[in-house]
């Protein structure tokens, strides 16, 4: 069980807030854009072509002049949630992997509940395996088993991955994983962002991404490609670590907001109710 | 390019030590981290499996066995030839040790054959080749035919004298102060560039045998055996008298220990002494010395007995015969002719003259002095070697006004004088012992004593090989040796026989007229010699010396590794 059904009781409060305009049916999420849905919005100007059921006969009866009625749109989004399910996912306490499924499950079901359409993927190296987006609350169940099965294995190659899953429909992406990349993260990051997605990044990082595990003569191993690296770690070793690490960190802030993306920095020592419930919306991700 | 101290370059087997020690070195932990993309980045990109990093890894190493070469080297004390600029002279040791056979076919031939192949493709504008042995001789001075002086180096032969390498040494940079000297022997000497040949000489050798003439035609001989190896050695030692075998003696010796052991045995005039089993230096397993009455020279007195000289002549002298009145025909079968109170015209020989002036020496006698006292004498002349004539008093002696030679003792007037030209060497003593209180002294045996040995050469006839001998001809022009390597004739220069050096044990004898003079050469008893001075050093090297080279190239590798190690403080230790 993925989720507790207290905490499922809490997220049925929320809303999965997506800031700009989707293109799709009418769902029970509001748009911020004008357009044609239910609620009146603002009045216009009328113009060639525009359809004579929104003209407002009041205001021509006290103007003399044509208005057209503006409504808010209610469109419903596909909400992907995309997992890096690569070796590095392992790691952690607990495992990355094992949080982020917890996390894309919650989020999932935030987006079900609001009426969206929610469809999963997860990365291992250029492998992608994808859960094709459904609406309605029972399509969690699918979405709980299929985040259930996945385990961490393989390398990660996240903007490969990406040249494969791309969505037929654009909305919103949650991108789970700890970006640790050797090809960099920008170009998959930018890959989706120029897919016409609206990109929410959760950056997970376990304690062992965060500072040397150990001290002395070390042959570090990457988990994923095998590459080892000879290094001895001492407090000067220690000093550069953290500089690089604190300037990776900042980078991928950085290159974030630049690109009007959401970024939220999570360990997994931050347990996922308090994430969903004050981090992350606190950073605007539900509402 | 050469070496000066190439047992130096045993240190590069230090070499094998640094790449042990890096196989050795503590292993890293491995450890499995998420990614080793921020370590990567804190290491500069210094990824394990790329060649680059493969070869990165190795550089420490590389730069740890290139200064450890370089310091080997350097020690080494490599030096570069001036490309033919330079003389070069080979110092070939002939000494006794180079002809031990622990270095097939001997040490001496190797190094013969090592100097010849060195003198062959050496770059230099002259060569010469010295010897090495008692004393070092030129035996080809600096020439710029090398065929030369490879023939110079065929006809050298090993000897059983000590080796002065040294002095060698010495006497090769006196040839070119700007020589580069090679010395092939089986020890390195110290300032030239050596090539060594053998090792630690295992050797058991007899040095020393003395016999001592016993009563009733018997004479008991000492043999020493020194055991000049690390263990024990069982000998056995052969002793025959004038060639015939005469006993035998055995003993067992401890490691660096010398033991003489004696035994009577028939009177003779020569003994040997020879050592088994032979080992690797067999030269030093034989000795031949003397018997006691050959080492004395033959004496006749002409003249008026003295008791004090007749005495003292029968002390001193090994066979005294006496002549009343002068016949000269006889005096040349005699090593000494001593006139007392007798004149005569002396023919060319060797004089003991007491209370008498010859006619034919430039010298003569003016009259007679009484009650004379000796002030003063010489302190040089080997005449009055441990002899003390001040304070003798004369009753009466000859005034004598000498034109030549040497006056060695007087009071007012000359008493005691030495003279020695045209094949005549004498000593005259102007007066006579009974008329003095010189007889009774202890002075007197060994005045006369020297005297003869002056006269007749030196009464110690038992010599090391190597050693040169001049004796007096006596009016003898031409002399024949014979000794170990067959018979040379000698020709008489300035009154006297200069012999060849006796290089190799054995018995000489030199025939002069109808006298026979014997010597009884042994083997070196040291091999080395050393005359406790270092030979000076060259006024200005002989070839670009490389060591402050490879000491820079040492300190810059070490800078280098630093430099690297610091380049990459954490991948690698």
């Amino acid at each position: 069980m993925l989720l507790e059904p207290a905490f499922l009781e809490k997220l049925e409060r929320l809303r999965l807030a997506a800031r700009r305009k989707t293109r799709g049916p009418v769902g029970e999420r509001r748009s911020r854009a004008l357009g044609r849905g239910v609620e009146f919005s603002d009045h216009r100007a009328y113009q060639v072509g525009d359809e004579w059921r929104y003209v407002d006969w009041s205001i021509y009866a006290r103007l003399d002049r044509l208005f057209v009625k503006l409504f808010e749109e209610e469109e419903e989004a596909d909400v992907h949630l995309l997992l890096d399910a690569s070796a590095s996912m392992r790691f952690g306490n607990p495992p990355k992997l094992e949080y982020a499924k917890r996390l894309a499950a919650a989020l999932g079901y935030v987006a079900l509940a609001g009426g969206d359409r929610v469809g999963a993927a997860a990365v291992h190296g250029d492998a992608v395996r994808t859960l094709p987006p459904r609406r309605g609350r029972a399509h969690a169940h699918h979405l709980f088993r299929f985040l259930e099965s996945e385990q961490a294995y393989g390398p990660t190659n996240l903007e490969e991955a990406v040249r494969r899953f791309v969505p037929r429909r654009r909305g919103v992406v949650v991108a789970l994983g700890d970006l640790l990349d050797p090809n960099g993260f920008q170009p998959f990051l930018r890959r989706l962002r120029h897919a016409g997605l609206e990109v929410f990044v959760v950056h997970l990082l376990a304690e062992e991404d965060l500072a040397p595990p150990a001290q002395g003569a070390l042959r570090v191993v990457d988990s994923e490609s095998g590459e080892s690296v000879d290094v001895t770690v001492d407090a000067r070793m220690v000093q550069e670590f953290v500089l690089q690490r604190d300037s990776f960190l900042e980078e991928v802030r950085t290159f974030c907001a630049r690109d009007g993306m959401v970024y939220v920095r999570a360990t997994t020592q931050v347990p996922v109710e308090d994430l969903v419930l004050r981090y992350l919306r606190r950073a605007g991700l539900v509402t | 390019m050469s070496f000066l101290h190439p047992t130096a370059l045993w240190w590069l087997a230090a070499i094998l030590v640094v790449v042990l020690l890096y196989w050795l070195r503590p292993r890293r932990v491995r450890l499995v981290v998420p990614s080793v993309l921020l370590w990567r980045r804190s290491l500069r990109e210094q990824v394990r499996h790329r060649p680059l990093r493969r070869f990165q890894r190795n550089v420490l190493l590389l730069l740890q066995v290139l200064a450890v070469a370089a310091a080997a080297l350097g020690l080494a004390r490599p030096q570069l030839s001036q490309s033919g600029q330079d003389d070069v002279v080979a110092v070939v040791d002939v000494g006794l040790t180079l002809q031990a056979t622990d270095v097939q076919p001997s040490r001496f031939e190797a190094a013969r054959r090592a100097a010849r192949e060195f003198l062959v493709k050496v770059p230099a504008r002259r060569v010469a080749v010295v010897t090495a042995a008692r004393s070092a001789r030129v035996v080809q001075p600096l020439t710029a035919d090398r065929w030369q002086a490879v023939r110079a180096l065929q006809e050298l032969q090993a000897t059983d004298a000590a080796s002065d390498l040294e002095g060698a040494v010495a006497v090769a940079r006196s040839l070119s102060p700007s020589a580069e000297v090679h010395v092939f022997s089986d020890r390195a000497a110290r300032g030239v560039r050596s090539h060594v040949f053998g090792g630690t000489l295992e050797d058991v050798a007899v040095t020393g045998v003395v016999a001592t003439p016993l009563e009733g035609g018997r004479m008991r001989v000492t043999v020493t055996v020194h055991n000049r190896t690390s263990a024990p050695r069982g000998v056995e030692v052969s002793v025959a008298v004038d060639g015939r075998p005469a006993a035998r003696l055995a003993g067992r010796l401890a490691p660096g220990a010398q033991d003489s052991w004696g035994v009577v045995v028939p009177a003779g005039l020569w003994v040997e002494a020879r050592l088994s089993p032979q080992d690797a230096l067999a030269a030093t397993d034989r000795y031949v010395a003397l018997a006691w009455q050959l080492v004395r020279p033959r004496v006749l007195v002409v003249g008026p007995a003295d008791p004090f000289l007749e005495r003292g002549l029968q002390v001193v002298a090994g066979e005294v015969s006496r002549q009343a009145a002068p016949q000269v025909a006889g005096w040349p079968e005699f090593d000494v002719v001593v006139l007392h109170r007798a004149s005569a015209p002396l023919p060319p020989g060797r004089y003991l003259l007491v209370a008498t002036v010859p006619p034919n020496l430039p010298v003569r006698a003016d009259g007679e002095v009484r009650g004379e006292q000796i002030r003063g004498q010489s302190s040089t002349h080997p005449l009055l070697r441990f002899v003390d004539l001040v304070g003798v008093r004369v009753s009466r002696a000859w005034r004598l006004l000498p034109r030549a030679g040497e006056v060695l003792a007087e009071g007012e007037v000359p008493l005691l004088w030495a003279y020695e030209a045209e094949g005549v060497r004498a000593v005259l003593l102007t007066f006579s012992p009974s008329e003095s209180d010189l007889g009774l002294r202890p002075d007197f045996p060994i005045l006369l004593a020297n005297a003869l040995d002056w006269l007749a050469g030196p009464a110690a006839l038992q010599l090391e090989a190597g050693a040169s001998v001049s004796v007096p001809a006596g009016g003898v022009k031409e002399a024949v040796v014979h000794g170990p390597q067959g018979s040379v004739r000698v020709r008489a220069a300035a009154g006297r026989f200069s012999l060849p050096p006796f290089d190799r044990a054995g018995l000489y004898v030199l025939e002069a007229g109808g006298t026979r003079k014997v010597w009884a050469v042994h083997p070196a008893t040291s091999p080395r010699r050393s005359h406790g001075v270092s030979p000076s050093a060259p006024r200005r090297p002989p070839g670009a010396e490389l060591w402050r080279l490879l000491l820079g190239l040492f300190v810059a590798l070490l800078v280098a590794e630093w430099w690297v190690y610091r380049l990459s403080p954490r991948s690698s230790t």
